[in-house]
């Protein structure tokens, strides 16, 4: 999420603060639902009320506590978490992590279409307890909240960000407050941390494996949680997680008190236990709060959706589209595109839906593929990474797929219910990132490099002919070649063919994106001094490339160190413009009709070709929208048709 | 003479390019030319392997491996099938 960056090294009272607003909306929710969803329209019984709270208690301190806030978020790259730093941080040592990562990266972002709704129409559900307003149709009021909390993220959360730490604290204390009062009515509900509550629920109740489907709804959080460490830092979150799992227990621990106070055999149809342990006098305050809560919750997932998909930008696995930064807070962007994707979406839900407890048969199935995936990626993180022993990687790897499989299981019951719909959503994720990066991929093996070095001369010679007219006096390329010495064929051929460009300098910049999220650095090589020089800027997976930006500061860095002289014009325009005469180069592939697919190159190719156009182009994805550029198309031909039955015809002669 | 196994990465591409080879195939097959240019298996990847090289004559050294009506001067041969890449003269 992009909120605030807390000082990610120091504990304060306002960092913590601060980290309680930005990473605990999603799981911080969940009790919203999930005691309702574990009892459903089932009898009340002890085995289900102290068995369902017993799993709730084990799986969060499993999946949550010791899974992310002990293992996971010690897999941070310089800072960051998540399924796409994970990934970067392990992708050297295996071969087979790229498809994994696409599905975790598809399910979580299929997820997140979800939580808006089943948060806010959750929260706002409460409000038919209020007498008088039993029957108030929710729908319009969550779809206009959603509505507007889409909205008003063009104008980012810099205004109302700060007050988001003390929303989610007033939430918490009414959360503990509100279910230490019915554990004082109940005390022996906690008997239900004993593990054997669990197993007997799970083993004797009535397809009671299936309602870990219900359970899993009070983790689905944690994966989110990963996501925003780059916001707070570890410390923060591990600090403010002990408070943060203390109220969320009271509170489950409260539902499940009210629960057992009535008579066994009681059917709750149409009730949430959440709101049932409010005071009639303070159902209207509790639904702010909880209201509040939601759409911090949902404030959460929208900004973690634009940064997974900016991060899934910048690895090459979704088409570049425009990226805003609505304040200068650090971090902090809106992707329009996203934003009209996932509020289509999110509204769809609410219409499809109608209400939380539909929406509760469809959430969790996505996300329990992405936790699966983290756990995989994270065990190559502890062998490589941290070189733990093998035989204990292998050990966790077991327990927690062992756990994550029985989740899957269970959620797999979903499908037929509204899974599907997630699963949906991911799959055109899926394939959206599969066609990007693996097109891109086939369209890359066909680049062909040449040795820069033996057009050195001709490029030398070309910019001495007075005899051409002059096409800039600084030309610069963008190449794909990381070494020094190469360069793209389709470049030298730009530079010769038809109307050779005559330039003073030539420029052949290459824009390398690291492992490492926030980098910034360059380095020069010039293969003839003042003439041909090539730049290799590398930038980290989180951030914006401005290449003219970062191009003009270098060459401002090379004058000033006395490396280069700038060229002034020749033709004596220099004194009414001081400028320097930069032209840049893009040169777009597209699709030669010249080819001949297999069927699986073919959707591929055409998807990712398709899906190019209907991004950003080349010349705005990299940052050079507002200076001097000559777009250069070249045909890809992957596949040459060589069957070509063309004859000459006998011609006659026309008597 | 230079000798090289045909196990080009970055750095080594130079030792090819520009400079008459001799092309052993794994079919015992030989062949004689100029590289001009090459294919990566993996352009974001530093390290990653050529996977074809595009050879010519002598003749076309300066060419861009394409005739004027856009048909393929010379041969591309994949790296898989090669044994082993002899240099025999640098130009």
């Amino acid at each position: 999420m992009s909120l605030i960056k807390a000082n990610k090294g120091k504990i304060t009272a306002a960092s913590l603060l601060i980290a309680l607003g930005i990473i605990y909306g999603d799981i911080g929710t969940s009790p919203l639902y999930v005691l309702k969803a574990i009892i459903g329209d089932r009898p009340i019984s002890e085995m289900l009320v102290y068995g369902g709270i017993s799993c709730v208690f084990w799986t969060i301190t499993f999946q949550t506590t010791f899974k992310y806030i002990y293992l996971t978020l010690q897999a941070d790259n310089n800072g960051e978490g998540g399924i796409f730093s994970l990934y970067a941080l392990v992708r050297r040592y295996g071969k087979y992590l790229v498809i994994p990562t696409i599905l975790g990266a598809s399910t979580l972002l299929a997820d997140g279409i979800i939580t808006p709704p089943i948060s806010v129409s959750s929260a706002i559900e409460g409000l038919t307890n209020i007498k008088g307003l039993e029957h108030i149709p929710t729908v319009p009021i969550v779809i206009a909240i959603i509505s507007g909390l889409f909205f008003f993220q063009r104008f980012g959360t810099h205004k109302v960000g700060s007050a988001f730490g003390p929303a989610m604290l007033v939430w918490f204390l009414m959360l503990a407050v509100l279910g230490l009062f019915q554990i004082v009515d109940h005390p022996s509900i906690l008997k239900s941390l004993n593990p054997k509550y669990a197993i007997d629920f799970l083993t004797h109740y009535p397809k009671g494996f299936v309602l870990l489907g219900a359970v899993f709804l009070a983790t689905t959080g944690a994966e989110a949680l990963y996501s925003d460490l780059g916001h707070c830092g570890r410390k923060n979150i591990r600090i403010t997680w002990g408070l943060v799992k203390m109220c969320l227990l009271l509170n489950y621990m409260g539902q499940a008190a009210w629960l057992m106070n009535l008579r066994d055999g009681t059917f709750i149809t149409g009730k949430n236990p959440f709101f049932e342990i409010m005071p009639h006098w303070f159902l209207i305050p509790g639904i702010v709060i909880a209201t509040s809560a939601a759409i911090i919750a949902s404030q959460a997932l929208i900004s973690g959706s634009y940064t997974l998909i900016n991060e899934a930008m910048n690895m090459n696995f979704w088409p570049r589209v425009a990226v805003r930064q609505p304040s200068e807070t650090k971090g902090q962007i809106y992707i329009p595109s996203v934003n009209i994707m996932l509020w289509i979406g999110c509204v769809l839900m609410v219409l499809y839906f109608k209400n939380s407890s539909n929406m509760e048969a469809a959430y969790g199935l996505a996300i329990t593929l992405t936790m699966m995936v983290t756990t995989y990626l994270l065990s190559y993180f502890l062998l490589f990474k941290l070189k733990w022993n093998r035989i204990l990687v292998s050990a966790l790897l077991l327990l927690f797929a062992s756990i994550e499989i029985a989740f899957f299981v269970a959620n797999i019951q979903k499908f037929p219910e509204g899974g599907y719909i997630t699963i949906l959503i991911s799959s055109i994720y899926f394939f959206i990132m599969y066609s990007v990066y693996t097109g891109r991929k086939i369209s890359n093996r066909f680049t062909k490099f040449v040795d820069l070095g033996r057009y050195v001369n001709q490029i030398n010679e070309l910019s001495n002919d007075d005899a051409i007219p002059r096409f800039s006096t600084h030309l610069i390329y963008l190449t794909k070649a990381n070494n020094r010495h190469e360069v793209e064929e389709k470049i030298i051929k730009s530079i010769f063919a038809k109307n050779p460009k005559r330039a003073d300098v030539y420029w052949f910049v290459h824009i390398h994106r690291t492992n490492e999220p926030y980098t910034l650095t360059y380095d020069v090589s010039e293969l003839i001094d003042d003439k041909v020089i090539k730049i290799s800027i590398h930038v980290g997976f989180r951030v914006q490339p401005r290449t003219e930006l970062y191009f003009k500061k270098i060459v401002q860095e090379l004058v000033q160190n006395k490396e280069l002289n700038l060229h002034t014009r020749p033709d004596g325009s220099t004194k009414y413009n001081n400028e320097p005469d930069f032209k840049f180069v893009v040169i777009e592939k597209f699709l030669s009709v010249e080819n001949e697919f297999a069927l699986r190159e073919g959707i591929i190719l055409n998807a990712y070709f398709q899906l190019k156009y209907l991004g950003l182009s080349d010349e705005k994805a990299f940052g050079l929208d507002k200076c001097d550029v000559v777009i250069e198309h070249v045909p890809l031909v992957y596949q040459p048709i060589t069957k070509i039955e063309l004859k000459r015809a006998i011609s006659h002669e026309i008597k | 003479m230079k000798r090289v196994t045909a196990e080009p990465m970055d750095e080594q591409n130079g030792d090819f390019v520009n400079r008459k080879v001799e092309i052993l195939l794994k079919n015992g097959k030989r062949i004689n030319g100029f590289i001009i240019g090459y294919f990566k298996k993996d352009i974001d990847d530093l390290n990653a392997p050529v996977i074809k090289w595009h050879l010519v004559d002598e003749q076309h050294l300066m060419t861009f491996g394409i005739d004027p009506f856009g048909y393929l001067i010379g041969t591309i041969i994949a790296q898989k099938d090669i044994l082993q890449i002899k240099c025999i003269d640098s130009i």
